[in-house]
């Protein structure tokens, strides 16, 4: 007998018994559709995070202060514009950087008052942070240095106070200060703000030391000619800030390289997790497929008895019931593969993320639910083979 | 072409053995129709299982074609129920969730006949017993004797020399009986060795030779006209 007349034989008796069919492959369909559900959301996001890192820009780097209490930061300490500049100037690695302050004030117009997120910087930062205007411009070094009122608003904040109408052009005030909206960003589609970006308003850095009654910068943010040069670029400016401040272990940095690893390392630890879950649904699963197949094999007893008497081999019912398990984890591999794209669909538009089905997973989840059909088919396939013929056909 | 000699086979029921067969030999010559007959019990059914390969004696032997059957393993026993030996049943074993033609097919599937032409064969086979517009049909579609006739195109499709037949009219109305061993009779008429075990006196007039069992002991060995 060869292996297309046992799938044959298997059919009809996968077929003959729908119901019992169905119930035994509900452990392999809850398994393999919940490994590929967890395994799409989980690469999804991890993918969602990485192009997001690459938009924020793989190569940045920022430079803060170490604030410990038993050395602490003083004036001296404080970056200066001149730092930026001269970091510009020496380093050959770094492409850009820029000053950045972030305040929150209450700003008012017509008629409105609501808080927003002050970006305070330089011109630079549009290229660092690669900023996309919807209209207008950025503001630019000369409005820096002479010290204009104007401000470059996000999306939300536009809609909020204008009501979709055009901004440009329009007035918002700061206190008593009057800011002309000159450009307007487009919207940021971002994993972690779930579809809302924050009310921002960026204004020059030499604008906002002149109302804020402070002259520190507190961050420094810089992108390094490429990927491979962002340890190097922070070196140099790190060295360069410490030996202008005459300082040293006052400053820290960071790199989105760094961030992106970690944020890695733990979607992986996550995806690890629920792979292992889901893993043991498969294993339960199979062992679901050894009952019913332990009772298919005493129910059929008398089927085997008869099979033996007409003819077949100890190999022959093996394969038979061997294959029937095959099939059964096939099909419920099927199946929850199935279920399994549609489920992560589901709840990838639930929330907004997006899902990747690697053939890969599939390939896995197949081979995985073929293994079980057969680890856990063998006992039940060796059990009907090696039933005595009398007494098989003796079974009532 | 069946030889049978001094053969015994014993059960263990708890404690005791039970002697189903004593000291049994038996001769079935090509193309000799035998029938069996006896009470219940008398070991009737135990000779047909040994001689169908199903079963092994205690003791004794037992040559098919001139070869000792003992000495096979399962794989060639299997081999000679397929190929040598064709099974009807009292309670006629179909399988139920099948039709008829795929029940007839089982045999040709374990000798390896390609499905084009197992189905041939297999309609040719349920014609030949008058089930040639019953093909499609499910055991439960099919009356007690048409059940049987399938039972015995499935016995006869590898074309074995030899047909066991543990009362197959056993559990069947007279007119259906009376149908099935005129089956009997042409097959044997065509040279298939026939060996069956009933109990009823009319059924055992088919045959040349009827031999009668008591208490697991052939006593009596006559032909079938002094009946």
């Amino acid at each position: 007998m060869n292996f297309f007349e046992s799938i044959v034989i298997a059919w009809e008796s996968i077929v003959a018994n729908k119901m019992r069919s169905l119930l035994t492959m509900l452990g392999i369909i809850i398994g393999v559709s919940s490994v590929i559900t967890v395994s799409a959301l989980g690469q999804g996001g991890r993918s969602a995070i990485n192009k997001e890192m690459d938009s924020f820009g793989a190569n940045r780097f920022g430079i803060y202060y170490n604030y410990n209490p038993d050395n602490p930061i003083t004036d001296a300490d404080a970056f200066t514009l001149q730092d930026v500049a001269v970091i510009k100037d020496i380093s050959p690695v770094v492409e850009d950087i820029a000053p950045i302050n972030w305040d929150k004030v209450n700003i008012q117009s017509r008629g409105k008052e609501i808080g927003v997120q002050i970006v305070a910087t330089t011109a630079d930062y549009v290229r660092i942070a690669n900023l996309k205007l919807d209209a207008g411009r950025f503001f630019s070094h000369e409005d820096d240095n002479a010290k204009k009122h104007v401000a470059i608003i996000s999306e939300s904040l536009s809609k909020e106070l204008f009501n979709s109408s055009v901004a440009i052009g329009k007035k918002i005030m700061v206190g008593n200060r009057p800011f002309k909206v000159i450009g307007l960003l487009g919207r940021e589609e971002s994993v972690f703000s779930m579809g809302q970006d924050s009310k921002l308003m960026y204004i020059p850095i030499s604008t906002y030391f002149s109302f804020s009654g402070s002259n520190w910068i507190n961050n420094i943010e810089g992108k390094a000619v490429s990927q491979t040069e962002v340890d190097k670029a922070i070196d140099h400016s790190l060295s360069i800030l410490h030996r202008r401040h005459r300082n040293k272990d006052k400053y820290q940095a960071w790199n989105s390289q760094k961030e992106m690893d970690s944020v890695n390392r733990v979607t992986g630890i996550v995806a690890l997790v629920i792979s292992a879950i889901a893993g043991i649904s498969l294993l339960v699963g199979g062992i679901g497929i050894m009952n019913i197949m332990l009772v298919s094999v005493t129910e059929r007893t008398r089927e085997i008895g008869i099979r033996k008497a007409l003819g077949a081999r100890e190999s022959d019912i093996m394969m038979q019931f061997l294959i029937e398990s095959l099939v059964l984890s096939f099909f419920g591999g099927t199946i929850g593969m199935f279920l399994g794209f549609g489920v992560s669909k589901i709840i990838a538009g639930l929330i907004k993320m997006p899902t990747v089905v690697s053939w890969q997973m599939i390939a896995l989840a197949f081979t995985f639910s073929a293994g079980v059909g057969v680890c856990f088919g063998l006992y039940p396939a060796r059990k009907a083979a090696y039933q005595d013929p009398i007494e098989a056909l003796r079974y009532e | 072409m069946i030889l049978v000699k001094n053969m015994t086979k014993l059960y263990k029921n708890g404690q005791n053995e039970v002697a189903a067969l004593k000291e049994v030999d038996l001769h079935v010559k090509e193309g000799e129709f035998v029938a069996i007959m006896g009470p219940s019990g008398s070991g009737k059914s135990t000779l047909m299982n040994i001689i169908g390969c199903l079963d092994k004696p205690s003791a004794g032997e037992y040559f098919l074609d001139g070869k000792p059957i003992s000495q096979l393993d399962s794989r060639r026993l299997a081999y000679v129920r397929n190929k040598k030996i064709g099974f009807i049943f009292q309670n006629i074993n179909l399988l139920p969730r099948i039709n008829s033609l795929r029940n007839v097919e089982i045999p040709m599937i374990y000798a390896g006949v390609l499905p084009n032409e197992r189905r041939k064969k297999a309609m040719e086979a349920l014609e030949s017993v008058g089930l040639g517009d019953r093909w499609y049909h499910k055991p439960n579609e099919l009356s007690g004797g048409q059940k049987q006739r399938v039972a015995i195109a499935r016995a006869l499709v590898n074309s074995p020399g030899i047909i066991l037949a543990d009362e197959p009219t056993g559990n069947l109305d007279s007119k259906s009986g009376a149908e099935i061993m005129e089956i009997f009779a042409n097959l044997h008429r065509a040279g298939t060795t026939i060996i069956l075990v009933t109990h009823e006196k009319k059924v055992a007039r088919y045959a040349q030779k009827v031999v009668t069992f008591l208490d697991g002991r052939k006593v009596e060995e006559i032909s079938s006209e002094l009946l």
